[in-house]
């Protein structure tokens, strides 16, 4: 995995979250819509979250980098988010799928057809999943965050990190073949 | 009187050829958006790539941002001078 992204000071001016929006703003555009799956909402939680980062440029202190930064202010924004929908809907979280007792080949390359639906595949897989798998996959596939990033973004350490990702892509493998 | 056959040989012939080169082209079609991802996170980035946020987010920002106070200089900057 690459290393963490540039100077996070670089970046970081007031007067520029134009080019802050401009480098970072489909990471945090498709965090809210996989983990919601709803793209109206996720244009509400991008926009909330760069009012947040124009509201708080000073208070970057360039300890992380911006890009994590910005990931923990989506997150926190989500999980917001997440704990109001939750208020107001009763869910039904029933048993939650056994993906480590299930046998099956998950080493196995994916491969699909038809490119148009591998969205909503994706969307309908992420779904089935528990919301931390769900949040781990999703930053793991942002190439510049580092395990250590992930594991101080969701707070654990980077070896717990690395064996739940594993589970993670074995769940999401698993519940990726059921959808066709 | 005169019978016309609605799918005389000929035409028959060629409307089977049609079919035929249909179905080859969606098989070729299928072929051209099949696609293998070593990974989950493969299949992620891809999709990611795939994902733009819609435009009208800035224009939003721009709105919501002109009623906001300027923001202040970063505290390095602030103590460094810059």
């Amino acid at each position: 995995m690459p290393e963490t992204a540039s100077s996070p000071h670089a970046a970081v001016e007031p007067g520029t979250w134009q080019a802050l929006y401009e480098e970072h703003s489909r990471y945090v555009y498709y965090l809210a819509l996989r983990t919601f799956g709803d793209e109206a909402l996720a244009q509400d939680i991008t926009h909330d979250v760069f009012v947040k980062v124009y509201r708080n440029l000073d208070r970057f202190r360039g300890q992380a980098s911006v890009r994590t930064w910005l990931y923990r202010i989506t997150i926190n924004h989500c999980q917001n988010v997440q704990r109001s929908w939750q208020r107001r809907n009763i869910i039904n979280t029933g048993d939650a799928p056994t993906w480590d007792a299930v046998a099956s080949n998950t080493e196995t390359p994916l491969r699909i057809l038809e490119i148009e639906e591998l969205g909503q595949r994706i969307q309908q897989t992420l779904d089935a999943l528990p919301e931390e798998y769900k949040l781990l996959l999703l930053l793991v596939a942002d190439e510049k965050l580092s395990y250590q990033e992930i594991a101080s973004l969701t707070d654990q350490t980077a070896d717990a990190v690395r064996g739940k990702l594993h589970r993670a892509r074995r769940a999401f493998t698993l519940e990726f073949q059921k959808t066709r | 009187m005169c019978i016309m056959n609605p799918d005389p040989p000929k035409q028959r012939f060629q409307h089977q050829q049609r079919q035929d080169e249909t179905f080859e082209q969606h098989q070729t079609s299928e072929r051209r958006t099949e696609r293998t991802f070593d990974s989950v996170e493969d299949m992620l980035r891809h999709d990611m790539a795939q994902t733009a946020p819609p435009p009208g987010i800035v224009a939003r920002l721009e709105v919501s941002l002109e009623a906001e106070p300027p923001p202040q200089r970063s505290w390095w900057r602030r103590l460094f001078g810059g």
